[in-house]
C-alpha cells in the first residue's frame, strides 16, 4: 500500500524515483517486486515504479501482457492501478472487514463498490501486502465478488502456501466463482498437493461446485487415493454434481468398498444422481449388505430419485 | 450438580415425610422443616429453623412454611447480578451483606427455641447440597457456603443460649438447592434436636416467541437504514433502541452477543442478559451488556470460556415455547442450540450451565452442515395463536424453494443474486446448487426434522415449510436466499428478511408508495410498474429510473412465465415483482402474524446473517407460572 509518509513526501520520492529509474529499468523495478515476499520491500518497489507516474504506464502494460511469471504481471497491474486509480485505491486502503455472523471477517458491501478496478489492488494486499489473515480472508471473498479472472493465480497462491487455514478456505471458496478454466487447474493442484486435508477437502468441494467436467480425472484421483476420508467423501459427491453417468463405475467401487461410512454414504448420493443400471446395482447391493444404517439409509433415498 | 430434582414426585416427598416421622419416632430428630408441629420433641431441648419456604415475602412460623407438595421446596433466593448502585460491580462481588446501596436479596433463616437453654449447650450446622451456590453469614460474616472458591460446609457454634441467631443467605449462582442443617447438642454432647430448612437459588430462564415483546435492539449504521426503517414502521420507534454500529466496531450482530432472560422469585421477576464469550479479546459488542443494559434489577452473567467458535454466538441459542413431550411438560419451553459432539459445539461452560437450570431441559441440535452453524438459520418457532398449541415452528425447506425454482421461467431476471453469481432462475438451475440442497437435505435436514419432532413433541401440523436455499463454502452451507425462517418475532408482528427473488420491483408491499427499504437503487423514486396507463408504451414520465426501457411487469397473466408479448423491455428475461418466495411464505403463515419484509441484503445477508442476527428483544418475564409450581 501506499504509506501517507510516502504521499506527504511524494516531490521527493518522484526525484528519488526519477534518479532511481534512470539507474533501474522499471522491468527490474517490477522483478523485484514479484520475487520479494517481504511487504515492507514490496512497497518500497511499488512506491518507486508508482512514482514514475503516468510515464511508465506503457512499460507497465507491457509488462502485463509479456511477463510470463503471473507475479510479475500481478505486480505491474498493481502498480498500474496505483498510479491510474489513486483515488480508488486510497479509498479501499481505508476500508476495514468487518465481522460475519460465523467470526469472520469481509468488507461489508455498502464500504467498498464491487468495481473491477480493484482487482489489482486487492491481487496485491492477498499475495504481499495484507499481514493480517482475517484482512487477507476479506480480500479473498471480495475477489470471489468482483470474478476478475485476474484474481485466479493469487487465489490459487494462496490456497496452496497462505499460512492462514481460513484464507485458505475463502481462497477455494473464491476459485469456485469464478468463471476461469484456470480456477479449476489451481483447484485441482492443490487437491493433488496440499498437505492439509481441510485444504484439501475445500478444494475438492470448489471443484464440485463450478460442475467443470475437467475437474472429474482430479476428482477421481482424491475418491481413490486421498488418505483423508473428509477429502474422499467430498470427493465423491461432487462427481456425483458432474451427473455423468460413466462416473458410476468408480463411485460404486467406493459405495461398495472403501472403509469409511461417510465416504460411502456420499458415493450413494452421487450415485444417485449420475444414474443408470450400474449405479443402480450397486445401490441396491448396498441397501442389502452395508453394515452402515445410515449408509443404507442414504442408499435407500438415492435408490428412490432414479 | 443438584442432588435434588426440581419436580419432586408427590409419593417422594410423601415418602420422605412418612420416613421423617418414623426417625423422629425412633428418637433420632431428622425433622424436614419445621418443628413447629413436633409434638415428640422435649420441648426444654429444641431447636427450630424457620426460613420464607411458603414463599409468603415473611416469616411467620406458619405451617404452610413446610409444605412441600407444591413443587421445589424451600425458601428462594435471586442471585444478585445486577448492579443496584451503578457502580460497575455486580452486586453478588460485594462481600458486605448489609451494603445499603446495592439493595441485596438476602434469605433469613431464624432459629428459635434456643433461649432457655443451659449456657453449655452447642448447635453445630451443617450444609448440604450445592454448597457452592450459596453463602450464609450470621452477624454480618460469612460462615457457611462458598466465597472466593474457598467452601465451608459445617461450623459449630457455641455461646448461643439465650439468642435467637438469624442467619442470612446469599446466592451465589443459579438454580442451586441446599439444605441447612442444626443439631442441638448439651453440655454432655448429646444430640438432643435438630432441625433443617431447604433453600433453591432461581435458575437462569430464557425467553420464548410467545413471551410479550419488550424492547428491539439494533445497531445503527447508514448501510442498514432501510432495514431498521422497516422495523420502526412495523413496531413503532419508541420500542427500538438504536446503539451506533461505529461505537462497537461494526459488530452489527446483536442477537449473536447477547441472549435476554430473567429470574424468578416469590418477590419479583429480574432482567437477565446472558453475555457471549464471542467478543472476549477483540471487543465488538463485547462491552455492550455493560454500557447499555447492567443496573439496578437488570443482572448480567457469563457463562463458559475460552475459544470462542461461531456456535458460541446465541443466534444459536433459542428457547421453543411450551411443548410437551412424551408426556412431560415444559411449560416455560426447552432451550436448543446447534452444534454436534466430535464437531463444533457450544462451550462446555455454557453447556453444563444450561444442562443445570434443567427448567428448560436444554436440546442440542446438529448445526455443524453450516458454515455459521446457528439454529436461527433453518428452524425457529412463531406464535399461531389460532392453534392448539400456540405456535408454529417455521421450518426452512429447500424442496419448496426447489419447486418454485421449477415452477417459474428459467428467464426470470433476479436483480440482486448478481451478488450470488446468478443472474436468472435458470442459472441456478443449471449449477451445483440444486444437486448440494437435495444432498443438505436428504443427508441432515431430513433426520434432523425428525429429531426436533420428538424432542419438542411435534407432528407435521405443528410445522410449516419455508422455502430456503443453501449456497456451499468451504465451512458448510450458507443462505443464499436471505433466509426467512432467521426472522425476528415481535408479538404478532414478523420481521422477515426480504428474500428478493425477483426482478427489480420496489413496491415490496403493493402500496404504491415508495415505503423504506423499498428504494432499492437509492434513486428516491419507486421504479416499479412504468407502465402507467397500461398501454404498453413507455410514455413520457413513465420511465421512472431513466433508464430507457420499459421497466413493466411482464407476467401479466401472472403464471411465472414470459409469454408471447410479455417481453416488454426485449431482454429476454422475465421481468417481475412478484417474489414467490414471499408468496410461498405468505400462504403458510399463520393468519394472526403480519409480515413485514426487510431489506437487510448488504449489511446482514451478503454478511452471513439476516434479520434475527442483526436484532434482539428483551421481553416481559412470565407472570402467570412460576418455575417453584412446575410438578
Amino acid at each position: 500500500m501506499v504509506s501517507k509518509l510516502s504521499l506527504v513526501l511524494l516531490p521527493a520520492l518522484l526525484l528519488v524515483a526519477a534518479i532511481a529509474a534512470a539507474e533501474t529499468p522499471l522491468a527490474d523495478t517490477v522483478a523485484a517486486m514479484a520475487a520479494t515476499s517481504d511487504a515492507g520491500e514490496y512497497a518500497v518497489q511499488r512506491d518507486l515504479a508508482v512514482a514514475q507516474g503516468d510515464a511508465a504506464l506503457g512499460d507497465l502494460l507491457r509488462l502485463q501482457q509479456d511477463a510470463t511469471d503471473w507475479r510479475a504481471r500481478a505486480a505491474a497491474a498493481a502498480c498500474e492501478g496505483w498510479i491510474v486509480h489513486a483515488d480508488l485505491y486510497l479509498q479501499f486502503d481505508a476500508a476495514a472487514p468487518a465481522p460475519t455472523a460465523a467470526g469472520t471477517m469481509r468488507f461489508r458491501p455498502s464500504d467498498v463498490a464491487t468495481d473491477v478496478r480493484l482487482a489489482p489492488l486487492l491481487v496485491e494486499r492477498l499475495v504481499w501486502t495484507e499481514t493480517d489473515p482475517a484482512a487477507r480472508a476479506a480480500v479473498a471473498d471480495l475477489m470471489q465478488r468482483i470474478r476478475d479472472p485476474r484474481s485466479v493465480h493469487a487465489l490459487g497462491h494462496a490456497l496452496l502456501h497462505d499460512t492462514d487455514l481460513v484464507v485458505r478456505m475463502a481462497a477455494a471458496d473464491a476459485l469456485a466463482r469464478i468463471p476461469s478454466d484456470e480456477a479449476t487447474s489451481e483447484l485441482a493442484a492443490a487437491l493433488a498437493t496440499v498437505q492439509d486435508a481441510d485444504v484439501r477437502t475445500a478444494a475438492a468441494g470448489a471443484l464440485g461446485w463450478r460442475k467443470d467436467p475437467a475437474a472429474a480425472p482430479s476428482l477421481l484421483a482424491a475418491l481413490t487415493g486421498d488418505d483423508a476420508a473428509t477429502c474422499r467423501a467430498r470427493a465423491a459427491q461432487s462427481l456425483g454434481w458432474l451427473r455423468d453417468p460413466a462416473l458410476a463405475p468408480p463411485l460404486s467401487t467406493a459405495l461398495l468398498g472403501d472403509p469409511d461410512p461417510a465416504v460411502r454414504g456420499q458415493a450413494a448420493l452421487a450415485l444417485g444422481k449420475v444414474g443408470g443400471d450400474h449405479a443402480e446395482s450397486a445401490l441396491r447391493h448396498a441397501v442389502g449388505s452395508d453394515p452402515d444404517a445410515e449408509v443404507v439409509r442414504l442408499a435407500t433415498a438415492a435408490l428412490d430419485r432414479l | 450438580m443438584h442432588e435434588h430434582r426440581l419436580t419432586l414426585p408427590r409419593w417422594l416427598v410423601l415418602l420422605s415425610l412418612a420416613l421423617g416421622c418414623l426417625a423422629l419416632a425412633a428418637g433420632c430428630p431428622t425433622e424436614e422443616q419445621d418443628d413447629d408441629d413436633d409434638d415428640t420433641a422435649d420441648p426444654a431441648w429444641s431447636i427450630d429453623l424457620d426460613a420464607d419456604s411458603d414463599r409468603t415475602g415473611a416469616l411467620d412460623g406458619s405451617t404452610d412454611e413446610d409444605d412441600l407438595e407444591g413443587g421445589a421446596p424451600g425458601a428462594i433466593s435471586r442471585v444478585d447480578v445486577d448492579d443496584d448502585n451503578v457502580d460497575g460491580t455486580l452486586d453478588n462481588e460485594v462481600v458486605d451483606i448489609h451494603d445499603e446501596e446495592n439493595d441485596l436479596d438476602v434469605v433469613v433463616i431464624q432459629a428459635d427455641g434456643l433461649a432457655d437453654l443451659p449456657d453449655d449447650a452447642w448447635v453445630e450446622l451443617s450444609l448440604e447440597g450445592d454448597v457452592e451456590m450459596v453463602l450464609i453469614y450470621l452477624d454480618g460474616e460469612p460462615i457457611l457456603g462458598t466465597l472466593d472458591d474457598t467452601t465451608i460446609a459445617s461450623k459449630t457454634l457455641t455461646g448461643v443460649t439465650g439468642t435467637a441467631p438469624e442467619f442470612e443467605v446469599r446466592a451465589n449462582d443459579f438454580y442451586g438447592m441446599v439444605t441447612l442443617k442444626a443439631e442441638l447438642y448439651d453440655g454432655d454432647d448429646e444430640l438432643r434436636d435438630a432441625d433443617e430448612v431447604v433453600l433453591h437459588t432461581a435458575p437462569f430462564m430464557m425467553f420464548n416467541h410467545l413471551d410479550e415483546a419488550r424492547t428491539l435492539y439494533v445497531l445503527t449504521d447508514s448501510s442498514n437504514q432501510f432495514m431498521r426503517d422497516g422495523i420502526r414502521d412495523a413496531i413503532g420507534a419508541e420500542n427500538m433502541v438504536e446503539v451506533p454500529a461505529m461505537q462497537y466496531g461494526w459488530d452489527v450482530w446483536m442477537q449473536d452477543e447477547i441472549e435476554f432472560g430473567y429470574q424468578q422469585t416469590p418477590y419479583g421477576a429480574m432482567d437477565l442478559v446472558l453475555d457471549s464469550i464471542r467478543g472476549d479479546g477483540w471487543g465488538g459488542l463485547d462491552d455492550l451488556p455493560e454500557d447499555l443494559l447492567v443496573g439496578p434489577d437488570f443482572g448480567m452473567l457469563v457463562r463458559g470460556s475460552g475459544y470462542a467458535q461461531s456456535v458460541d454466538s446465541f443466534g444459536n441459542l433459542e428457547c421453543s415455547p411450551p411443548v410437551t413431550v412424551d408426556g412431560v411438560e415444559y411449560p416455560f419451553g426447552r432451550i436448543y442450540y446447534g452444534g454436534r459432539m466430535g464437531n463444533r459445539q457450544v462451550t462446555a461452560g455454557l453447556r453444563e450451565f444450561l444442562d443445570a437450570q434443567e427448567v428448560q431441559a436444554p436440546v442440542e441440535i446438529d448445526s455443524t452442515w453450516l458454515a455459521v452453524g446457528h439454529v436461527d438459520e433453518f428452524m425457529l418457532f412463531l406464535p399461531d395463536p389460532d392453534s392448539d398449541k400456540g405456535f408454529k415452528l417455521g421450518w426452512t425447506d429447500t424442496r419448496i424453494a426447489m419447486d418454485i425454482l421449477e415452477m417459474v421461467d428459467p428467464n426470470m431476471q433476479l436483480t440482486r443474486f448478481p451478488d450470488h453469481h446468478f443472474d436468472t432462475v435458470g442459472e441456478i438451475l443449471d449449477s451445483s446448487l440444486p444437486d448440494y440442497n437435495e444432498d443438505l437435505q436428504v443427508q441432515y435436514m431430513d433426520p434432523i426434522l425428525d429429531i426436533v419432532k420428538a424432542e419438542f413433541g411435534l407432528d407435521d401440523s405443528d410445522i410449516v415449510m419455508i422455502p430456503g436455499i443453501w449456497e456451499q463454502t468451504s465451512w458448510g452451507g450458507l443462505a443464499m436466499v436471505p433466509g426467512m425462517t432467521n426472522l425476528a418475532v415481535w408479538d404478532h408482528e414478523l420481521l422477515i428478511a426480504d428474500p428478493f427473488f425477483r426482478t427489480a420491483d420496489e413496491d415490496v408491499d403493493g402500496d404504491d408508495n415508495l415505503d423504506f427499504g423499498e428504494d432499492l437503487n437509492g434513486n428516491n423514486e419507486l421504479d416499479t410498474d412504468e407502465d402507467a396507463n397500461g398501454n404498453r408504451e413507455l410514455d413520457e414520465g413513465e420511465d421512472l429510473n431513466n433508464n430507457g426501457v420499459l421497466d413493466t411487469e411482464e407476467d401479466a397473466n401472472a403464471n411465472w412465465r414470459l409469454d408471447e408479448g410479455e417481453d416488454l423491455n426485449g431482454n429476454g428475461m422475465l421481468n417481475t415483482y412478484r417474489d414467490p418466495f414471499i408468496e410461498a411464505f405468505n400462504e403458510v403463515l399463520p393468519a394472526a402474524l403480519n409480515p413485514h419484509y426487510l431489506d437487510n441484503w448488504n449489511t446482514y445477508h451478503l454478511m452471513w446473517g439476516e434479520v434475527h442476527c442483526g436484532t434482539n428483544i428483551l421481553r416481559e418475564p412470565r407472570a402467570d407460572l412460576y418455575w417453584w409450581e412446575v410438578e
